[in-house]
């Protein structure tokens, strides 16, 4: 075998592994299974945290199902009341394209109930509804207990209650610490750290009487051991000109966040609050997207560490809508609470709060399409990839899905949809479908003023 | 002469020698009386040397000894014994066995107080009798025998009191042709002893009915013994009496055949109802493997002696019983009183030993051969290339150090090793119970794992150590041994064995606990040389059947360890079948080489069989396989061999750098077997990164990589032989620059050997979640659990299954042991917990825990890292941790940086695992599983579609489940012996037959 063939084996042999080094991928394995944990598949879990349901409870909850597929769901609804009790369950079905509504007062009167719902069948999304005297509320349940949660929008000055609940359906117990952060730093009430949360419990912390008399107070939730899930609900008893009951699920701090609704003027408010939760001060800058073929100077600010802020929203002109995006340098946490006053009719008036979106979605679920028969109720639809999308609202309560709008969605600003125009009745599911990402939030008046996010899935 | 007239009362002592102390004093007093002894001589046929007997029986110095013959026999033997001993009785009975003739004494003698047995062709002693009856009554004996010496040299022992095992086979403490030098004159008791000379207390012998005459030939003495042991008599041997045996009496006494029933009949005799109940089925299942191993050496006619045994006695069994009420009626000592003088474990066992296995000879012949090593390795180690390799030796123990010091961490693979009895129970089920069980046969690697736990005197940590440690040396040993045949002896195979040796596969399988990787290692080297050399490429001095089955039994190891080993053959005569158009091997050529390997290949899965057959049942065969690791990372990694953090740094470019640079260097036929080589090398890059390119599992990519490691080894060796015979005689050339760059290259692997080795550990970690969980076997007490591992493959300990780019893998009743290693590939329960896992992955359920309940999944583990300690989590476990805890029936356990551990609250513990009338047995369906309560049998149900119910409706009270099909495993683990045993039996005959032949030509050579 001459010198030469070797020679030229040699060579393609290093020839071979080059090529086979381009075509070889290095590092950690890949993940073909990673499950997002937002599907709406044929089983989710759904942890619904604030309510009440004893006679005169701050916070009369009604769960919501709607099922958003095209086959019937099977829903247990449970609900813990401590751990010496033993839960109280129902069972509910829920039609293909329906909407249920089970109030918690009629599986069991207590004064700290935790709901769980375990969907099984077609894909279902739960939220809740809180009523106190005629303000109420509407807001997704979890969908997992997650080690820290954050919330921007609280206040506990003259009128205001300001409630965390706090619950754990999980064998174990759980410890966690709640803060404030508000405009002059952080609060961290001694009775607040190490709050231990039993399993098979909800505890209801008034953050109200703990962090007192603050303007803006955003409060966080970590938790220390074990799990939990907490939601806060703000009730304002017009002291500061507002008046109503807001919902709020808590969230994760984020660089990017988006809030498709916003109003002012006419006994229209928008509070905007901002949080640094981090040591150091965070540049953000907000952009407002109007409604009118106008535009509004993008503001750019300066959050400092553990400090909370409202942003100023009188740049934008009155009596138009708008909405808003956000970016930060560091993550944060943003919150809008809306409001209607005088000299907005009084079946209007009422409070809303939204943390904002800081992901899209191709997909989102609106349970229930209307919240009342005489309600006007509306979709805010915005893109959050700053291009151009096409949405579709589909009905899901026929035989088969049914398309009922067809929408195309700006790169920058929002698009309306107004449900009472294609949705009458008051039991039904409804879905946004995009092409690409998109955030959907509804508004409902009369009664009140609620905001929600749409669900994902 | 008083023929016919028996005997009656004892002479006088008038005789002037009879000794003072039994005559009782001097002259002037009348001599005391002494018990009358009455000698029965059994003569049969033409008792050759009844007349010498007579004689001697006549000069003996006792003084009460009357002499009765008892002629069993047509012949008349009146005229010579009167011309023999004109005193003795003569009493003709029908010819027949010595039993017979014997118990004519209970008949015709009366009033002695002793019976001397004697054959017609023994020689006593003078003071043989007198000593005899003074042993009697200073031991309170009732029965004695002398010391039996050869006639012709009196120096040379025949018997000194026989013991006997359990089974009743017989066993002496001398040896055949044992020289007398005192060593055995101690009065001891013995179980029995001959007849050829024996002293019975009369009234004992007439109270026993004399002689079982169904016991004779072959059992008679053992027998009467036996029974008067039961009776609290002693049987004792007096050495100091001798007496000389011609061994003359008729052939019968050699019959093995009856030997062998007439000891059956004696055990079953003699022992007691209860202890016969385990000790005739083990003594049955003995004989069986005795004659097996009879059945293999060619022996079928000892074969069919000893079954016949028990056949003969069960057409006899009313004589059976009727022996057996004499005996039992007779005993008053407990048989564990018996068994204490009875030898522990098998006679026959140790004499197959001492004697089948030529032990003494063996030890001999290996004392020889190890003088002959020590000298040629001094010579040879006070050479050069001896020093590098002692030096090589010394690092390996300095680099494990602490692995022989400490502890092997049971990571990976490397799980504890359970007790002998442990594994070999695992090994002998008929049910597999690792993961989920299956009704699959046992892996060969757990009866491998109980022999090296018994070499290693039951150290089980001790025998793991020794695999992990040992896998360096003993593969570096085997990289010699085929390097001297490819590369050539001395420096060439001395650089192959430390080449080899130096590659950081083997220290980085230690690292991941790579257990079958390592086995690989250390006998792919001899697997390569048997192909080779049945390929004809390499010389062979043995005979082609013999390479053969040593490089199948060296394969079907390393099989057992880690399976995909069992294709090495195939891929290394593929990677020489590639290269043939460059090494110009011609067909004839290749077509041998496939052959040879396509016998190893197929010699390995007989000698595995029925193990691999468990890879054809359904279910995940990847995992069974170990198909779930992680593919190499990179073309570096591959080119390199390196996998872990052993063998850093540039020097890892040493392998693949020499053997480019020797493949241009060298000429011939050596260049021939660096394109071979380079061969094997292609095929087995292709085979490691195909993984990674369609991103899939791979195998445990230390063991994939083994054949490139040998192949650079060899590659190596052959550049040192180039250089030695070639290229140093010629000027400065590309070539001598070559050969720099090789060895400098070496040199640099070498010192990063070095490097690992200073850590003691091979970088090994020294804890492990084994040690860490070891407090989940407390839990046992609440009922059967499992441990479910997810995680990464790579952290995930034992034989993980995969599920995504998840793994896992469940160990029963704690962190898992050997047994839970290597599980069948399963069917519709690892199907279904592979879906738990997937829905769990997908957080497509919030009951995880519920779903694995059935599994009797009690805690899940995920580890971030193969032991305890900090660790960033990756994105599997991240997801893996967000998924668990949203699940509403886990418990978070607080354990120990690096693992996560949740109790799962739904599971039931055994006690209460009843659902709705019905006990579920957590173990994959099989219609063979049998569900009993109070006696009666329960409706077996499937449930959950995989595992077993038994309808047990409102009643309570404990469920008794049994594997109905465990009697199928006995003779399947016979046939398994059988299949080894005959490989080895081949193979050593093969190996007699060239050292016979070896030694006729040294022979031959040397009268030249």
């Amino acid at each position: 075998m001459s010198v030469a063939r070797r020679a030229a084996f040699v060579a393609g042999v290093v020839i071979a592994l080059i090529i086979a080094a381009t075509f070889t991928t290095t590092g950690a394995p890949r993940d073909r299974a990673v499950g997002t944990g937002t599907d709406v598949g044929t089983a989710s879990t759904w942890y619904c945290a604030e309510g009440t349901s004893n006679p005169n409870g701050r916070a009369d909850e009604v769960i919501v199902l709607g099922n958003v597929g095209t086959t019937k769901s099977n829903a247990l609804v449970t609900v813990f009341s401590g751990s010496d009790a033993a839960p109280v369950r129902r069972s509910v079905a829920v039609a293909a394209g329906a909407v249920a509504r089970v109030k918690v007062s009629d599986i069991v009167a207590v004064a700290e109930p935790g709901v769980l719902v375990e969907v099984r069948g077609g894909p279902t999304v739960v939220e809740h509804q809180i009523q106190r005297g005629t303000d109420q509320a509407l807001g997704p349940c979890a969908r997992e207990p997650v080690p820290r949660v954050s919330f921007a929008g609280g206040s506990t000055m003259k009128g205001a209650e300001l409630w965390l609940a706090l619950f754990n359906p999980f064998p174990d117990d759980a410890i966690v610490d709640v803060r404030g952060v508000t405009g002059d730093g952080v609060r961290a009430p001694g009775a607040l750290q190490g709050v231990v949360v039993p399993r098979f419990s909800r505890l209801s912390v008034p953050v109200h009487e703990a962090i007192p008399r603050a303007d803006l107070v955003a409060v966080e939730m970590t938790v220390r051991r074990g799990r939990a899930i907490a939601e806060q609900s703000l009730a304002l008893d017009a002291t500061d000109g507002r008046q109503g009951l807001a919902l709020s699920e808590g969230g994760v701090a984020s660089r990017r966040w988006a809030f498709p609704i916003g109003l002012t003027g006419s006994g229209h408010q928008e509070r905007l609050v901002l949080a640094n939760r981090s040591n150091r001060d965070v540049r953000v800058t907000v952009r407002f997207a109007l409604d009118a073929a106008a535009a509004v100077e993008p503001e750019s600010l300066i959050l400092p560490g553990t400090t909370a802020l409202a942003v100023d929203t009188k740049r934008v002109p009155p009596d138009v809508g708008f909405s808003v995006s956000i970016r930060a340098d560091r993550p944060i946490v943003a919150e809008m609470v809306g409001a209607n006053g005088a000299p907005q009719p009084a079946d209007v008036r009422g409070l809303a709060a939204d943390l904002g979106f800081s992901v899209g979605a191709r997909r989102w679920a609106v349970v229930p399409a209307r919240l009342d028969a005489g309600s006007t109720d509306s979709l805010a639809i915005v893109s959050m990839d700053g291009r151009p999308h096409r949405v579709q609202v589909v009905r899901s309560d026929g035989p088969r899905p049914r398309v009922v709008a067809r929408i195309n969605v700006p790169a920058t600003g929002r698009q309306l949809v107004d449900l009472a125009k294609l949705v009458s009745g008051v039991n039904v599911a409804v879905t946004v479908r995009a092409n690409g990402p998109v955030a959907v939030e509804r508004e409902s008046t009369r009664p009140g003023l609620t905001r929600s996010r749409a669900i994902p899935g | 002469m008083d023929a016919e007239r028996p005997p009656s009362e004892p002479a006088p002592a008038d005789d002037p020698a009879l000794d003072p102390a039994l005559a009782g004093g001097g002259d002037e007093e009348a001599p005391a009386p002494v018990p009358a002894v009455v000698a029965v001589v059994i003569a049969r046929d033409d008792a050759p040397h009844l007349e010498t007997c007579l004689q001697a029986l006549g000069a003996s110095d006792y003084p009460d000894l009357t002499v009765l013959v008892i002629a069993a026999t047509e012949v008349d033997l009146t005229p010579r014994v009167a011309a023999a001993m004109s005193g003795a009785f003569v009493r003709s009975v029908p010819p027949g066995g010595v039993a017979t003739a014997a118990n004519e004494a209970l008949a015709t003698v009366a009033g002695a107080p002793f019976l001397l047995f004697v054959h017609s062709d023994t020689v006593c002693d003078p003071r043989a009798v007198r000593l005899l009856v003074e042993e009697a009554y200073r031991s309170n004996a009732a029965i004695v025998g002398p010391k039996v010496v050869d006639v012709e040299r009196a120096e040379i022992l025949r018997e000194v009191g026989w013991s006997v095992d359990r089974f009743g086979t017989p066993h002496s403490e001398i040896e055949r042709d044992e020289l007398d030098q005192e060593q055995h004159d101690a009065v001891r008791d013995v179980f029995f002893v001959t007849d050829v000379c024996m002293l019975v207390r009369a009234d004992l012998f007439g109270e026993l009915e004399g002689f079982d005459a169904d016991c004779d030939p072959g059992a008679r003495e053992l027998d009467l013994c036996w029974r008067a042991r039961l009776a609290a008599a002693r049987v004792i041997v007096a050495p100091e009496a001798r007496v000389a045996h011609y061994e003359a009496d008729g052939p019968e006494e050699q019959d093995r055949k009856l030997a062998a029933r007439h000891r059956v009949r004696a055990l079953l005799t003699n022992t007691s109802g209860v202890r016969l109940l385990w000790i005739a089925p083990v003594a049955f299942v003995v004989h069986c493997l005795e004659a097996a191993l009879f059945l293999v050496r060619r022996q079928p006619k000892r074969a069919g002696e000893l079954l016949s045994a028990w056949t003969w006695n069960l057409g006899r069994l009313s004589s059976l019983a009727t022996a057996r009420r004499r005996a039992q009626g007779a005993r008053v000592v407990p048989d564990r009183e018996i068994h204490a003088l009875q030898f522990r474990g098998s006679v026959r066992v140790s004499a197959y030993v001492t004697t089948s296995l030529h032990a003494e000879d063996r030890v001999r012949t290996w004392s020889q051969r190890g003088r002959s090593v020590a000298e040629t390795a001094n010579t040879k180690f006070r050479s050069a290339r001896g020093l590098v390799l002692v030096a090589f030796l010394v690092l390996v123990v300095i680099g494990a150090r602490d692995l022989f010091l400490g502890r092997t961490a049971a990571i990976g693979q490397l799980a504890p090793w359970p007790g002998v009895g442990d594994l070999w129970r695992a090994f002998t089920s008929e049910w597999r119970y690792a993961d989920l069980g299956a009704h699959a046969p046992a892996p060969p690697q757990l009866v491998l794992a109980a022999l090296l736990r018994v070499v290693s005197l039951g150290n089980g940590g001790f025998a793991r150590t020794l695999v992990v440690v040992g896998a360096v040396p003993l593969g570096a040993f085997g990289a010699h041994r085929v390097g001297r045949r490819v590369a050539g002896p001395g420096w060439p195979s001395a650089t192959v064995a430390v080449v080899y040796g130096i590659v950081p596969l083997a220290r980085n399988a230690v690292v991941a606990g790579r257990m079958g990787a390592l086995v690989f290692f250390a006998l792919a080297p001899f697997v390569l040389l048997a192909i080779a050399q049945l390929g004809g490429l390499v010389p062979s001095r043995r005979p082609a059947a013999r390479v053969a089955i040593g490089g199948a039994l060296a394969l079907a190891v390393a099989t057992a360890f880690w399976p995909l080993a069992i294709v090495f053959p195939l891929v290394v005569a593929f990677g020489w079948l590639a290269a043939a158009p460059l090494t110009g091997d011609s067909l004839s050529r290749v077509f041998k080489i496939a052959r040879g390997s396509a016998m190893m290949f197929g010699l390995a899965l007989v000698a595995l069989f029925p193990w691999p057959l468990a890879v054809l049942d359904g279910g995940d065969r990847m995992g069974a396989l170990g198909i779930v690791f992680a593919p190499i990372e990179s073309v570096g990694a591959l080119t390199r061999l390196v996998t872990g953090p052993n063998g850093g740094g540039i020097g890892s470019w040493a392998f693949v750098v020499t053997g480019l640079a020797v493949t241009l260097i060298a000429t011939g036929e050596r260049a021939r077997w660096c394109m071979r080589l380079w061969g094997v090398v292609v095929v087995v890059w292709m085979l490691t990164l195909l993984p990674n390119w369609f991103d899939t599992a791979s195998p445990a990519v230390e063991a994939m990589l083994v054949p490139v490691a040998l192949a650079f080894a060899l590659i190596a060796g052959i550049g040192v032989a180039t250089f030695l015979e070639e290229v140093r005689r010629h000027g400065l050339g590309w070539r001598q620059a070559l050969s720099v760059v090789a060895a400098a290259a070496v040199g640099l692997a070498a010192l990063g050997f070095v490097g690992d080795a200073a850590g003691g550990r091979w970088h090994q970690p020294s804890g492990d979640w084994n040690e860490t969980l070891s407090w989940t076997r407390l839990q046992r007490d609440r009922g059967p659990f499992r441990i479910l591992w997810l995680g990464r493959p790579d952290v995930v300990p034992g034989s993980p299954h995969r599920s995504g780019a998840d793994a896992f893998a469940l160990t029963n009743d704690g962190p898992g042991d050997l047994v839970d290693q290597l599980p069948p590939p399963g069917g519709a329960g690892t199907a279904a917990i592979t879906d738990a896992v997937a829905r769990l992955r997908r957080v497509a359920t919030t009951r995880f825990g519920r779903l694995v309940s059935p599994m009797d999944v009690r805690y899940v583990a995920v580890p971030v890292r193969p032991d305890p300690g900090p660790g960033g989590a990756t994105v599997v476990e991240r997801d893996l941790v967000g998924a668990l805890s949203q699940q509403l029936d886990l418990q978070q356990v607080d354990v120990v940086q690096g693992l996560q551990l949740y109790e799962n609250t739904a599971w039931v513990p055994v006690a209460t695992a009843r659902r709705g009338g019905s006990y579920v047995w957590s173990q994959q369906y099989s219609a063979s599983w049998h569900g009993e309560r109070a006696g009666r049998t329960l409706d077996h149900r499937r449930a959950f579609g995989w595992t077993n119910r038994f309808v047990t409706g409102s009643e309570t009270g404990p469920v008794s489940v049994t594997f109905e099909r465990q009697w199928w495993r006995w003779p399947l683990v016979l046939f398994e012996a059988l299949i080894v045993a005959a490989l080895v039996r081949r193979a050593r005959r093969r190996r007699r037959r060239d050292r016979l032949v070896r030694t006729e030509l040294h022979a031959t050579e040397a009268s030249a």
